[in-house]
């Protein structure tokens, strides 16, 4: 079941829910939180010769990640076609105690440009802690200039049925770019 | 709760309408709304919270730049 304000409101005020900074009270929506852009982000050079094969046995991200190279709002403009890694300014922490794992979604003001914010990854486990990454595409045909601090995403809440049998401890746990 | 509109245009279908309201701190917000919504120049939105005389109001629909709540004067201001 999704968490509607006044639960995630409850949520927040015992402790189920952190985020930090706290979002204030027009960052609610009925059914949801919105999250801002942090100021820098990260792009994929586009000459990289050797082809990623992310199934293959000894593939590490970490190798390719070094390749990034970091990007700042709003320098950094996103052309049509475009990808880049960015994070939320916030700092979400679902304690698995909580029963309540997220969602982070698009926002249809930004959609309706083209943009998206994830690349079929809106899943936030319960247990997460960290900044939320977005793997944001522009996907339409303006060049789209994002500035930090702006409402880039939205979280949803969801209840779950029971306790997960440990807490969330993959490989992005704590995730944070900045 | 109806708040003014200070602009009515025409919408991207003809069932709505794009309205701009004007928030507190003189600031303004855009968004599409069904037609329905606005009446004489109002438009509906919910209240849904209140502080030093200002109101918050859920809007509708998600404004043009992402708000779905803002703070509003009183309408009997």
């Amino acid at each position: 079941m999704i968490l509607t304000d006044r639960e995630i409101h409850l949520s927040l005020q015992h402790g189920h829910i952190k985020i930090d900074p706290p979002p204030g009270p027009e960052a609610f929506s009925s059914t949801s939180v919105d999250l801002t852009l942090a100021p820098k982000g990260s792009i994929w050079p586009t000459n990289l010769s050797v082809p990623v094969r992310p199934g293959s046995v000894g593939y590490s991200y970490k190798t390719f990640a070094t390749q990034q190279l970091p990007v700042t709002f709003p320098d950094y403009a996103l052309e049509p076609g475009s990808f880049c890694l960015a994070w939320t300014r916030e700092i979400l922490d679902l304690p698995i105690s909580s029963r309540i794992a997220a969602r982070v979604e698009g926002k249809s003001s930004l959609a309706r440009l083209g943009l998206a914010v994830h690349v079929t990854a809106p899943t936030i486990h319960s247990g997460f802690k960290g900044q939320i990454q977005l793997e944001i595409a522009n996907l339409g045909p303006l060049t789209i200039v994002l500035d930090p601090g702006m409402r880039i995403c939205q979280l949803i809440f969801e209840q779950t049925i029971g306790t997960p049998e440990a807490a969330y401890r993959g490989a992005f746990h704590g995730q944070s770019g900045s | 709760m109806k708040i003014k509109c200070t602009d009515i245009s025409f919408g991207p279908t003809p069932y709505e309408a794009v309205v701009t309201i004007g928030t507190v701190g003189g600031e303004s917000e855009e968004l599409v709304v069904d037609r329905d919504l606005v009446e004489d120049g109002r438009l509906d939105v919910a209240p849904v919270g209140r502080s030093n005389g200002h109101i918050l109001v859920e809007l509708p629909r998600e404004s043009a730049t992402g708000r779905w709540r803002v703070w509003v004067d009183s309408p009997d201001d």
